[in-house]
């Protein structure tokens, strides 16, 4: 016969329907003849059955409409849709080429400060004498950097609206 | 009538095609998925807050984290599952801040308003002063045991799920579950 202890340890798994038909029909037997294990029984029972059928409160009236009031202004901001998330990895994109844009440009201007004196700089832009002094600098490697460096400077001023278009990090300013 | 029934299941487009979509840009297709787990959420948080104004706050943080978030939502575990423990952590979060010591602020009483009709035990039946007198024992609870109960018998979140939502193992579910139909039984035998 199965002892008190046993059928108290056994009576969860009843109620959630865990156990073998063999062991519910050697516990019935004792509950049958156990008053405090029945009394146990019909708490486990009872109490299973009442937490289970207090049904949950409705969401009220308008809650939905109030959600999706709020999730269209989170869509007007770009959630969660992968275009959104796309344009935001294009920015940061068009963001670190125009950094390294301003760094390329500050070291060339750096690279060509270091060999031309400032006051030749009017001259340099209306002749463009640099090339020709350039090659004279240096080792043959310096030359065609500074020969690049100096290309890249006079493009880039070349352009529609100068450096001030191309430098979101403020360097070349 | 189930939940599943009362909500319309089964539905005919699952969860996961209708995130696809809403991150192709259908956002108004996120309304389907308020529709279908508006009731459950609001539940769980009138649950742990008590119904209120609070726990509809806390519902409507609840989706529209998991729609800021959507885009991350990886699909390894349900979605369902996912907004749950969205909801449950806005919870824990909550009652940490508002909660006094030594005060539990949720209400299982609350609930009383909607239960309606009386309790099948099968071959027992509970009069309405015991259920409530269950709610109560339930409320009283310590927290960790509290919430596997609300979770399991109001939410009726499988042991998996409720796993999933706490991160706990399932055999810590199961420890607290047991554990907490100990004190229930302990405390409905011996109120007071």
């Amino acid at each position: 016969m199965m002892r008190c202890s046993t059928v108290d340890s056994l009576l969860d798994k009843y109620v959630d329907g865990r156990l073998e038909a063999d062991t519910v029909k050697e516990m019935a037997t004792h509950i049958v003849s156990c008053d405090a294990c029945s009394r146990s029984l019909a708490q486990a029972v009872g109490l299973a059955s009442a937490l289970a059928s207090a049904p949950d409160g409705a969401a009220p009236a308008g809650f939905r409409a109030r959600v999706m009031s709020e999730v269209h202004h989170l869509a007007m901001e770009g959630y969660p849709s992968r275009a959104g998330v796309a344009d935001r990895e294009a920015q940061r994109g068009r963001f670190y080429r125009r950094l390294g844009l301003s760094f390329m440009l500050s070291a060339a201007l750096l690279a060509v400060s270091l060999v031309i004196p400032p006051a030749s700089y009017p001259t340099i832009l209306a002749t463009g004498a640099v090339a020709a002094d350039l090659s004279a600098a240096g080792t043959p490697k310096v030359r065609a950097a500074l020969t690049g460096a100096d290309r890249l400077v006079r493009g880039t001023l070349a352009k529609p609206g100068g450096l001030s278009s191309g430098s979101d990090g403020g360097v070349a300013r | 009538m189930t939940r599943a029934a009362k909500e319309g299941q089964p539905e005919t487009v699952t969860d996961g095609e209708i995130i696809g979509r809403i991150c192709d840009g259908e956002t108004r297709l996120f309304d389907e998925l308020v529709r279908r787990y508006q009731d459950r959420v609001y539940g769980m948080t009138g649950r742990f807050v008590g119904h209120g104004a609070d726990a509809e706050d806390l519902a409507q943080e609840a989706f529209l984290k998991a729609f800021r978030g959507l885009e991350g939502f990886k699909g390894h575990a349900r979605f369902s599952t996912w907004l749950y423990r969205i909801t449950f952590n806005l919870c824990m979060d909550w009652l940490r801040r508002n909660r006094k010591p030594g005060r539990r602020t949720a209400s299982i009483d609350a609930a009383a308003e909607v239960a309606d009709g009386t309790v099948d035990l099968g071959k027992c039946l509970l009069a309405a002063e015991e259920r409530n007198e269950v709610r109560k024992a339930v409320d009283r609870l310590p927290e960790r045991y509290r919430t596997v109960v609300i979770l399991l018998y109001y939410q009726e979140l499988s042991y998996d799920q409720i796993g999933s939502v706490l991160d706990i193992p399932i055999k810590t579910v199961e420890t607290r579950l047991y554990r907490a139909r100990q004190m229930l039984r302990k405390t409905l035998r011996d109120p007071g």
